[in-house]
């Protein structure tokens, strides 16, 4: 009998420790935003290391308030990203999935979490033709680069600390 | 199994059993675990409390993972957006609309959610009802009217806060029928990784369309509750107060407002408690603040944009 306990006892604990520290160790965390910048230093206006796109997945390595210093690993450069542009969740684009830059190419844009998709849109558009999608387009395209907010800021007198809320 | 298993080999199980319960939720799912559950009642090794508390986990984990991406955040925000801006002629004058634009994208940065699926963009309404509306994900709608009710920079920067406090905190989501996000991500689950058919395609349509229905319904006839609503209006404060405007602005904003509305309006006169509510709340939270002294730069180019608004 004791024999049998130990062995109960023995298989659960490992599955226990196995389980509780596989997820642990990941900390590989996935762009959840269409493009986000890679910044030299935790805050909005610093300069831009690199580009980073929906699904590509980085590596964590350290945190300042709500900024995360990470590895982006398709090309292995380093700097920090808001936490509001990441997600823990993996995020996979099916094969096919092209450009990902820019509202004109979002149509193009295949997310293997499915739900609420491009291919819905088209199916929406098709049902409901009365409803034109010109102005969400138009206004899509307004962006304000950071030189522009940094002047607007300046200008009004405003704090700019591009910390990024939290 | 009650032989087997004595009363001091559970109390070590238990915990164990605990442990496993949590590790195979995050990683397999909540049926394992409430099967575990059960498992371990039927054993005798948990108690029906213990087994309904570990149960309860899980369904809280389920309900959590129910949560919509950023990208479906954003597909179901273009079309509210899309919606609203079908029933409303949008105001096209390029300085005004570059300025909410430069005036929304800068303070958005300081606000708990500077970045979204798409970002935010602003659009003003050509219609004198004192109205707002935020699209989830970031599309921001404001009328003619309501910017009328600005005296200043630093309240227009109040409207357009309060908005984004609505993004942040996910509220046009809220207005979703849960019901209809269960049966959304019960589809998208089953299907992750592979294309979806056609008829997959057309029932998660007709759950979108249920959606958008929900959320439109919700900005333009219903409102809010209360309570999301002093949420935003706090979300309001917070912003400005990073940026560097004065939340007097707000105040200030909503007294012009409070002397605007008609009665029976179909605008913030039936979505929003009244001025005097939300003024009331702000003071409850936050005291009084110093009256608004913007710099001279600040109150040219407000007007300088705004002049015909």
């Amino acid at each position: 009998m004791k024999k049998k306990k130990f062995i109960i006892y023995a298989v659960v604990s490992a599955a226990c420790i196995f389980l509780l520290t596989a997820p642990a160790s990941a900390a590989t965390m996935s762009i959840q935003v269409r493009e986000t910048q890679l910044r030299a230093t935790p805050g909005y206006f610093g300069k831009i290391i690199s580009r980073a796109a929906y699904g590509d997945q980085v590596a964590v390595e350290g945190a300042k308030g709500s900024w995360k210093k990470v590895r982006l690993l398709k090309t292995g450069r380093t700097g920090w990203l808001n936490s509001s542009a990441l997600s823990a969740k993996e995020i996979k684009l099916v094969a096919g999935a092209k450009g990902t830059k820019g509202a004109a190419s979002a149509s193009e844009l295949q997310l293997a979490g499915k739900g609420f998709n491009p291919e819905v849109e088209k199916e929406f558009k098709n049902r409901n033709r009365q409803i034109s999608f010109l102005w969400v387009d138009k206004m899509e395209q307004i962006v304000i680069s950071d030189a522009d907010k940094q002047k607007f800021a300046r200008e009004g007198g405003l704090t700019l600390n591009g910390n990024g809320g939290r | 199994m009650n032989k087997i298993i004595n009363k001091k080999t559970g109390f070590i199980l238990y915990p164990v059993i605990l442990l496993t319960a949590i590790s195979m939720m995050l990683l397999q799912g909540c049926e394992v675990v409430k099967t575990a559950a059960k498992v371990g009642e039927e054993a005798g090794i948990l108690t029906s409390q213990q087994a309904a508390g570990i149960e309860k986990t899980a369904t809280a984990v389920e309900r959590s993972q129910e949560e919509i991406t950023p990208s479906e955040e954003y597909y179901i925000g273009r079309t509210v957006g899309a919606v609203i801006t079908n029933k409303y002629k949008v105001y096209q004058v390029d300085r005004a609309t570059r300025y909410i634009n430069e005036l929304g994208q800068t303070i958005a940065v300081h606000s708990d959610l500077p970045e979204t699926f798409g970002g935010y963009h602003f659009l003003i309404l050509d219609t004198d009802e004192i109205n707002a509306f935020a699209a989830p994900g970031g599309l921001i709608f404001i009328s003619r009217g309501l910017l009328r009710c600005c005296n200043n920079e630093d309240a227009a920067a109040a409207v357009l806060a309060h908005e984004i406090g609505h993004v942040q905190h996910r509220h046009g989501l809220d207005a979703i029928q849960k019901s209809r996000i269960t049966s959304a991500v019960t589809t998208g689950l089953l299907e992750a990784g592979k294309n979806l058919t056609y008829a997959q395609v057309a029932e998660l349509t007709t759950i979108f369309e249920g959606s958008i229905r929900d959320i439109t319904s919700t900005l333009i006839n219903n409102g809010y509750s209360r309570a999301l609503e002093r949420q935003a209006d706090q979300a309001a404060v917070v912003i400005l107060q990073r940026c560097g405007y004065n939340p007097q602005g707000l105040v200030d904003m909503l007294r012009v407002m409070d002397t605007r509305l008609k009665p029976g309006a179909l605008d913030f006169a039936k979505t929003h408690p009244s001025p005097a509510t939300r003024i009331a709340s702000i003071q409850e939270s936050y005291g009084a603040f110093s009256p608004v002294n913007q710099g001279l730069q600040r109150q040219v180019r407000f007007k300088r944009a705004l002049a015909g608004i």
